[in-house]
């Protein structure tokens, strides 16, 4: 499956997502709301390779500011309620999510928090090799050979950072993945015994 | 006070306004009114003012082809779109006038 097919999927889900949401409106009405939404859609796939539900928010909300932005009346049973089964605890987490995301982003100067994290991975690529560094001092006690060993490892990291972040298979993203999962744990031990002492 | 509560009366002037400027698609619009600042605007509040303004009568629009995405829906200004504009105008210009008297003359600091 190409990448325009999953978009072209990702955007058919979205739709009917918001057309089932906008169900109790009669049938011309929803038709003409939603008569350009596709191509809307596909503009902003096109336009961000984030998916459709962390750029626009859940298509429940998405419905539902749609019909008030268009000044139609809420549906009698309204989709926004916690007990009502065709909003799932997912969408709703997906946005407050979305919200603090952005939320706390502005307050930082950027458009999204995730902008920022996205910023900060080359740093963080050189950090893990730091703490391979750290690994390293404890097998060899030698700094000199460590830190030459460190100079390898931490271009390795950012190499495979790299590799991961442009990668279009999984397998660089998993590896990545699975090094930074393994570097956090020393590197809170770490933090934690220059903290305590 | 939130700033999203206050767009929310004044979308339909914002998005006449940009259309008064130049002719444009959801997606267009939608990206002018965030380059002039209205950064909080939602995608579906733009689209849905934009289908609200076309029902009443205040836009028309057309068709243009595109070769590399989708076909795009343009929307316009008519006479009812432009005078529904300039009535619009009148009206912010003067609440705000009003409101920025009112906060000078109770000694608000700006």
């Amino acid at each position: 499956m190409t990448t325009t097919d999953v978009r072209g999927a990702e955007i058919a889900d979205y739709l009917g997502a918001v057309r089932a949401a906008l169900v109790d409106l009669d049938p011309v009405t929803r038709d003409g709301l939603l008569e350009d939404l596709p191509e809307h859609l596909a503009e902003v796939a096109a336009a961000d390779p984030e998916p459709l539900p962390a750029r626009l928010g859940p298509p429940v909300i998405f419905a539902a500011e749609l019909r008030s932005a268009a000044g139609l009346a809420a549906p009698a049973t309204t989709p926004m309620r916690p007990e009502d089964p065709s909003v799932s605890t997912i969408d709703l987490v997906r946005s407050m999510l979305t919200i603090t995301d952005r939320g706390i982003g502005r307050r930082l100067g950027y458009d999204r928090l995730w902008s920022l994290i996205t910023e900060l991975q080359p740093a963080w690529w050189i950090v893990r090799g730091i703490v391979v560094f750290w690994a390293i001092l404890a097998v060899v006690d030698s700094y000199l050979v460590a830190t030459l060993c460190t100079v390898i490892v931490v271009g390795l990291s950012i190499r495979l950072g790299r590799t991961a972040k442009i990668a279009t298979t999984g397998a660089p993203k998993i590896a990545s993945t699975l090094v930074s999962v393994i570097c956090i744990a020393p590197l809170m031990f770490g933090l934690f015994v220059i903290i305590a002492y | 006070m939130d700033a999203t509560q206050l767009l929310k009366g004044v979308l339909d002037v914002a998005v006449l306004a940009v259309l008064n400027a130049e002719d444009g698609y959801g997606y267009d619009v939608l990206r002018r009114l965030r380059s002039a600042g209205l950064d909080d605007v939602g995608d579906a509040s733009v689209y849905g003012t934009l289908r609200r303004l076309y029902s009443a009568g205040a836009l028309t629009t057309y068709v243009v082809a595109s070769d590399e995405g989708p076909h795009r829906k343009y929307y316009a200004l008519n006479k009812t779109g432009r005078d529904q504009l300039a009535h619009s105008a009148k009206v912010w210009r003067s609440f705000t006038s009003t409101m920025d008297d009112l906060l000078t003359a109770q000694g608000v600091a700006a």
